[in-house]
């Protein structure tokens, strides 16, 4: 099943628990729905409009609904077009905050744009920098564990959030983990799997690529803790630094553009825990990101793990992802 | 010989008027540590929305909303608290004064940003209907924020989702130090309300009970027509003073906007001007003085007991 698709069934399910739901936004209900993000949900019984092309009145609208005591989520394309509503996002909020609002909910679903060549207007990925705006919680959708954790636990909940889905990711199979995967600490990360020699951690849309590093070091016959970070707010980093003070190695592959980014924060905490071999990997940040440009977050895994002193031992293969 | 409703209207600017008046003297004393925006000369609008207002309507208000907040409900003392920040305030000394918000008066969310009241109101509004009820969404602008392109968007939004929003444009000429001409070309809003097909009324003279017969006949009609409806109101901020300068040996004017209106004397009565600027001079004319006099104690009375 492809991303879109997994993440559509989920809010369908979301809307068939919470019937007095609204969802609006530009081309919910016509024309691609979002490129099928939201189709089909004028048949599930909820309230959907299709708005015009209002982003700062969209967002005050929905601390609006929000406030009248209505569960609601605009759904928008792009996280750029998000910028137009900041006033909301802070001032309005910063009010919201300190009332009562019931069972009131408001999330904003938004989709990065990070497929690549749209140019320098349409590339914004930071989600942690709006949250940091005004404390905001926050989600990065990268996998199927997200979208069921998330979708399932966020869109309609009490509350104010902001919820990014990846368009690179939209068509394709949606990612997934084999085996058990827990959430951990505040249910901020996921914990897919214990090793012993290194912890990697996914921030943002970079599971595929922590799951290439977590490959590769199994490769490498090391053994890997991996985890995945879908809150980009005020994230519970605790149980990930316990993982690392006892791997005594951290790697974390982060994708977003904020030049604060929370996985600033785990590596500070991390170390603060004694990890001393920490890998914060981004791409560069540099003046290229302002030009039309394939966009893509990749890793040289051989190198991370080569960059922690862990390549003495013998390859034994080395997985794509 | 005015209606009993007429009377009420008048005695209600008056509490209005007198409780700010109050409010100005605390804050000479220097009761206050957040800014206290007065809307001297805006008594008769304020008076009449509340008056139009139904049970389940909603108001949202601006920075300056401290004369709505007292046509709703005129108790002063738990409003000196909130603004000295208390957490026996009206609203537990979390707003203070340029977000002081009174749910249990109608009013559930007041803006110090700019227009962006405009931005939140199509959501309650769409809110009451979605809940299935009959009620309005009050939203008060002034000719400021009207520049702001929240407010053209409010009203696209509120006319595209069919909401019972009614807009109130305060207009005083002024935003901060700058009039109208100083800073922009003239804004025609029956023209633009009409673009959107949107009904617009102008209001002007500070007379409650004509006002408030006004607004409740727009209130029904944005309610049976489904669309919202943009009031544009005239009015004066009064508490200017002139203040002698060397460049101005004979006073600057100086336009109230905020803080101390120093030349406004609780103890020389509520008058201010003696012209239709201001509501209570329309209301000594409707009354008379004796009348005045009478109304202004029954107004006092209204603002409740108020500690020293």
């Amino acid at each position: 099943m492809s991303y879109v698709s997994h993440l559509n069934a989920r809010i369908h399910d979301a809307a068939a628990r919470t019937g007095n739901a609204v969802v609006f936004g530009q081309n919910v209900v016509a024309g691609s729905c979002l490129s099928g993000l939201t189709r089909g949900l004028d048949k599930t019984g909820i309230t959907t409009i299709n708005t015009p092309n209002l982003e700062n009145t969209l967002v005050g609208t929905g601390f609006g609904l929000m406030m009248s005591g209505l569960p609601a989520a605009f759904f928008m394309k792009q996280q750029d077009f998000l910028l137009l509503g900041i006033d909301h996002l802070v001032n309005t909020y910063n009010l919201v905050r300190r009332q009562d609002t019931g069972a009131g909910a408001f999330t904003i679903v938004q989709i990065v744009v990070d497929s690549g060549f749209e140019g320098p207007q349409s590339a914004l990925n930071n989600l942690p920098d709006l949250c940091s705006l005004a404390r905001i919680e926050g989600y990065a959708i990268g996998n199927a564990h997200d979208a069921d954790d998330v979708i399932g636990r966020h869109l309609f909940a009490p509350g104010f959030r902001i919820i990014s889905l990846s368009q690179r990711l939209f068509r394709r199979d949606i990612l997934s983990w084999d085996g058990d995967v827990t959430p951990c600490g505040d249910g901020s990360s996921l914990h897919y799997a214990t090793g012993s020699d290194l912890t990697i951690v996914a921030l943002n849309f970079a599971y595929e690529q922590a799951q290439e590093v977590y490959r590769a070091a199994n490769s490498y016959g090391l053994s890997a803790s991996l985890f995945s970070s879908n809150a980009l707010g005020d994230t519970d980093w605790a149980p990930v630094v316990a993982d690392a003070a006892r791997t005594g190695r951290l790697v974390v592959l982060d994708d977003t553009k904020s030049l604060r980014s929370p996985g600033h924060i785990l590596s500070l905490e991390a170390r603060a825990a004694g990890v001393t071999d920490v890998v914060h990997h981004r791409r560069p940040l540099n003046d290229a990101q302002f030009a039309p440009r394939a966009d893509r977050y990749e890793v040289d895994a051989a190198a991370i793990i080569a960059s922690l002193g862990l390549l003495n031992r013998p390859r034994i293969s080395l997985l794509s992802a | 010989m005015p209606s009993a409703r007429a009377t009420a209207l008048a005695e209600r600017v008056l509490t209005v008027r007198l409780g700010q008046m109050m409010v100005n003297e605390r804050n000479k004393a220097g009761a206050f540590r957040v800014p206290i925006h007065l809307a001297l000369g805006h008594e008769a609008i304020a008076v009449a929305v509340s008056d139009a207002m139904a049970d389940g309507d909603q108001l949202l208000l601006t920075h300056r909303n401290i004369h709505y907040n007292l046509a709703r409900n005129p108790r002063l003392e738990e409003k000196l608290r909130e603004f000295a920040l208390d957490g026996t305030g009206a609203a537990g000394g979390r707003f203070g004064c340029m977000n002081f918000a009174d749910a249990r008066a109608g009013i559930p969310y007041t803006s110090s940003i700019l227009a962006n009241s405009l931005s939140v109101a199509p959501g309650f509004a769409l809110g009451q209907a979605l809940l299935g009820r009959r009620a309005a969404t009050f939203v008060v602008t002034g000719d400021g924020a009207i520049e702001e392109g929240a407010f053209y968007e409010s009203l696209l939004m509120a006319r595209s989702v069919s909401a019972a929003m009614i807009v109130i444009v305060e207009n005083n000429g002024w935003s901060l130090a700058t009039q109208i001409d100083e800073r922009r070309t003239p804004i025609d809003l029956s023209q633009m309300a009409a673009a959107l097909g949107i009904p617009f009324e102008h209001l002007s003279g500070n007379d409650p009970a004509h006002y408030a017969d006004r607004l409740g006949t727009l209130r029904e009609a944005a309610l049976d027509a489904k669309r919202p409806v943009v009031i544009e109101v005239a009015l004066s901020t009064l508490g200017d003073w002139r203040q002698p300068t060397d460049e101005f040996p004979d006073g600057k004017f100086i336009n109230y906007h905020a803080g101390i209106a120093p030349t406004v004397d609780f103890e020389q009565g509520p008058l201010l001007a003696r012209d239709e600027a201001d509501p209570v001079f329309v209301v000594m004319e409707q009354f008379g003085e004796t009348e005045l006099a009478d109304l202004t104690a029954r107004a006092i009375d209204a603002l409740g007991e108020v500690s020293r």
